[in-house]
């Protein structure tokens, strides 16, 4: 009796906790009796796909469903009624109209603090100063909007890898029309941005997953409100990550002489876009290098500054390399070299900074930091050739005691032979 | 001042003497004496056996000694454990030297006591009235894997820490005693610094203790029974029997190999103080429990046979967890081999056990390779 009465409320239990499971909405699951989502469910065109809205877009996430940006009444199944424009239905927003389609949410505060308020609502402001979106408001529907970029029915969050703005895709989404040639014909525009930053130190920082914070299209150019930097901008632009580089050149000679040139600060020396490692090798008076465009290997102030800087930048860099042999032989001879290892940070920290100091353009500077990197090196190969050095005593004592191990193990032997 | 004019050998002598008489007045030394000259070794051809249990034992003793010299200056706790290891290792004079016979002694320890466990096996040198023997020689050898265990968590570093997290991991799937037992090991659900506060009480006084107690009980079952000889030598007529006096002649090949193994330790320690191969401890990075763990963790080489046996199963053996089946399988394994002695009770010996046990040395062996493979 006891045990029939257990089971009854065994099943009830189970079916009420099946039936609260059932009710719960499901991830990619199209939600019943939206007439929208069911009819379209049933078409095959891609841009369509109410299965994959539901299964990845942040705003099916968030419970928005196809009327809430496309107006109409979901709750009714005949198609005149659904789709009554009478009534509020606006349907797909045309390519030039789009902008202000997804600004209704996006650029409306009130709304937004309520859904996603971490989310800045000044895109289409931006947008309208961005060159895209004058083109946009000149009636080019050729110019890239907020699908172009965001997508429509698929739209992750900017943290999902897959995401067309994620720091790692970003680059092949502009490149979708910016390394398209038939499009920008039109504009006049080269296509080789792209493929230049995907072997610049920023873009393989980047595809790598080294380091997701180095600069992408967006970083350089502004998310909504892009604009190619100018000239003038282009020292900002470099200056907000690399700050002491920017505050150096903004105090040294060499800006006004390359403001009165026309030249671009940073883009002057290191390119724009395809912006490779940059190496000592840069500063050199060989006829195919940067500072050669202005000086002559003639003795002058310049021309001896800019040999002392690499002098003492190259003596830095063959030091921390001796100092790496170094430590690699002792640790190969099963050294312990970890802490004199740690110690070689310093000296490469002084690398850095000496590779700072060349934008002040004040060989003086250079020198001075370089060679105290230079006596911290050299403290750290002192301290590496004393490993060495230890690994050789260790042999030389390890033959001492196996000599004298061998000859008392060949008296024991004598002994033994004796007693036998 | 004349320098002083060096003692005569006669005087030497005289002195001996005397000091050994007066230990012999209080300690009766003469009886000992007799008794080790009446002690005798069997000779024949497996003779070259005998020799494995003296040599663990000399490298138990190394271990005493080089893990008193590290406990002079290694501070256990997750703040200290890591660092104190980097300074025996950089800044005390030879301390790379003591820690390098520590880590290498330990692994000869166990390749040691293997030999020496099979070489008994295969002799059946367990047969009656050795019964104890083995049992304690095994427990011996139970113990050595906890020493191993144990002492592999203190230099609290990434591969130790994560090492440990899997062996510990194991234990947990045991029914009924499995969790308690690991939260017991552990101080708590996971591997913190109290599981090596732990684990270094278990390293350095608990298990000392118990391998000591144990220890004793097996020598002194070998001194009471003497060395167990082939069947063939033990068939043949006493006056064809050959023996050699254990002291001086026996002791002194002991001695005589203990100090070729200590020149191979020092080899080793200054050739390889991080090992190499199977045989290796870096101390690589300071054990981060929120780091991702490291690639190819891997015990160590005498538990490898068992880590890759149980790599190898199954998620699910029918209704119950392939991890289960296998720790279960290896206890109900390790309790036969305990019990070998009380299970091949023949005269001349189980043709099956031997067999099942050259069966157990070929996987252990077959496992061990693949495992490093």
């Amino acid at each position: 009796m006891m045990t029939r009465r257990f089971s009854g409320l065994g099943c009830a239990i189970g079916g009420v906790t099946l039936l609260l499971l059932g009710a719960l909405p499901v991830r990619g699951q199209i939600p019943d009796g939206d007439s929208c989502a069911e009819c379209h469910a049933e078409s095959d065109d891609p841009a369509f796909d109410v299965a994959a809205y539901y299964l990845v877009d942040i705003h099916a996430r968030a419970g928005l469903s196809c009327a809430d940006c496309h107006g109409g009444d979901p709750t009714s199944t005949d198609e005149d009624e659904s789709m009554d424009e009478a009534a509020g239905f606006r349907g797909a927003p045309t390519r030039l109209g789009t902008p202000e389609f997804c600004a209704r949410c996006h650029s409306d505060p009130e709304y937004m603090r309520r859904s996603a308020p971490g989310l800045a609502v000044d895109q289409l402001t931006l947008y309208r100063t961005s060159r895209h979106g004058e083109l946009n408001r000149e009636g080019d529907s050729a110019a890239a909007t907020c699908v172009d970029c965001h997508g429509a029915h698929d739209i992750r969050p900017a943290s999902e890898p897959r995401s067309r703005v994620h720091p790692q895709q970003v680059a092949t989404t502009c490149g979708t029309c910016h390394s398209n040639e038939t499009i920008m014909k039109k504009y006049g525009l080269g296509t080789d941005q792209v493929a230049g930053y995907e072997k610049s130190v920023h873009g393989l920082s980047v595809s790598s997953g080294r380091d997701l914070s180095s600069p992408t299209c967006n970083d350089c150019h502004g998310d909504h409100g892009a604009l190619p930097p100018t000239v003038e901008s282009s020292f900002a632009v470099c200056g907000h990550c690399h700050v002491h580089n920017r505050e150096l050149y903004a105090s040294s000679r060499k800006r006004a002489a390359f403001d009165d040139l026309g030249e671009p600060g940073c883009v002057a020396c290191h390119g724009h876009h395809e912006i490779l490692a940059p190496s000592e090798e840069m500063l050199s008076l060989d006829p195919d290098s940067y500072c050669a465009d202005c000086h002559d290997d003639d003795g002058s102030e310049a021309s001896t500054a800019i040999l002392r800087m690499r002098a003492s930048l190259d003596s830095l860099r063959l030091a921390l390399e001796r100092g790496e042999i170094a430590l690699d032989e002792a640790e190969q001879k099963g050294m312990y070299v970890t802490e004199i290892r740690f110690d070689l940070q310093e000296p490469r920290q002084r690398l850095v900074r000496a590779r700072t100091e060349v934008h002040g353009f004040t060989a003086a500077a250079v020198e001075e930091i370089c060679g105290e990197g230079q006596a911290l090196a050299d403290s750290v190969i002192h301290a590496a050739q004393g490993a060495l050095d230890e690994y050789r005593f260790r042999r030389s004592g390890l033959a001492v005691a196996t000599l004298l191990i061998s000859a008392f193990a060949w008296a024991l032997y004598r002994k033994i032979r004796t007693l036998d | 001042m004349s320098p002083a004019s060096p003692e005569p050998p006669e005087a030497r002598r005289a002195l001996g003497r005397r000091t050994y008489a007066w230990l012999d007045e209080r300690l009766d030394l003469g009886s000992v004496v007799a008794a080790a000259r009446h002690k005798t070794v069997p000779i024949h051809r497996k003779s070259v056996w005998y020799y494995f249990g003296g040599v663990t034992l000399f490298l138990f003793l190394v271990q005493v000694a080089t893990g008193l010299l590290l406990m002079l200056y290694y501070r256990p706790g997750p703040d200290s454990a890591f660092e104190s290891v980097q300074f025996i290792l950089a800044k005390v004079e030879f301390g790379w030297l003591v820690r390098a016979i520590h880590s290498w002694s330990a692994n000869l320890l166990l390749l040691a006591a293997f030999v020496h466990m099979f070489s008994v096996f295969f002799g059946r040198a367990y047969r009656k009235p050795r019964e104890l023997t083995w049992v304690t020689g095994v427990v011996l050898l139970l113990i050595s894997f906890a020493f191993g265990f144990s002492g592999y968590l203190l230099p609290w570093n990434e591969l130790a820490f994560f090492a440990t997290k899997v062996g510990t991991d194991m234990m947990g799937v045991v029914p009924l005693i499995g969790k308690p037992l690991l939260t017991l090991l552990r101080g708590g659900e996971d591997v913190t610094g109290l599981t090596l506060f732990r684990f270094y009480g278990i390293h350095v006084a608990v298990l000392p203790a118990v391998m000591t107690a144990v220890l004793i009980v097996h020598l002194a079952l070998v001194q009471r029974q003497g060395m167990s000889a082939p069947e063939k030598w033990e068939s043949e007529p006493p006056a064809k029997r050959r023996t050699m006096p254990f002291f001086p002649n026996f002791l002194l090949r002991d001695l005589l190999l203990w100090v070729l193994v200590l020149n191979v330790l020092a080899i080793l320690a200054v050739a390889a103080p991080f090992g190499f191969g199977p045989f290796e401890w870096p101390l690589g990075e300071k054990a981060d429990a929120f780091a991702p763990s490291p690639e190819g963790i891997r015990p160590e080489w005498y538990f490898m046979f068992m880590f890759q046996t149980l790599k190898l199963l199954p998620a699910r053996i029918g209704p119950v967890e392939g991890e289960l089946v296998g720790v279960i399988g290896f206890g109900l394994a390790g309790l036969v081999w305990l019990l070998i002695p009380f299970v091949d009770r023949s005269p001349k010996g189980s043709r099956f056990v031997r067999w099942s046990g050259g069966a157990v040395l070929a996987y252990m062996v077959a496992m061990t390779v693949w495992g490093y493979s």
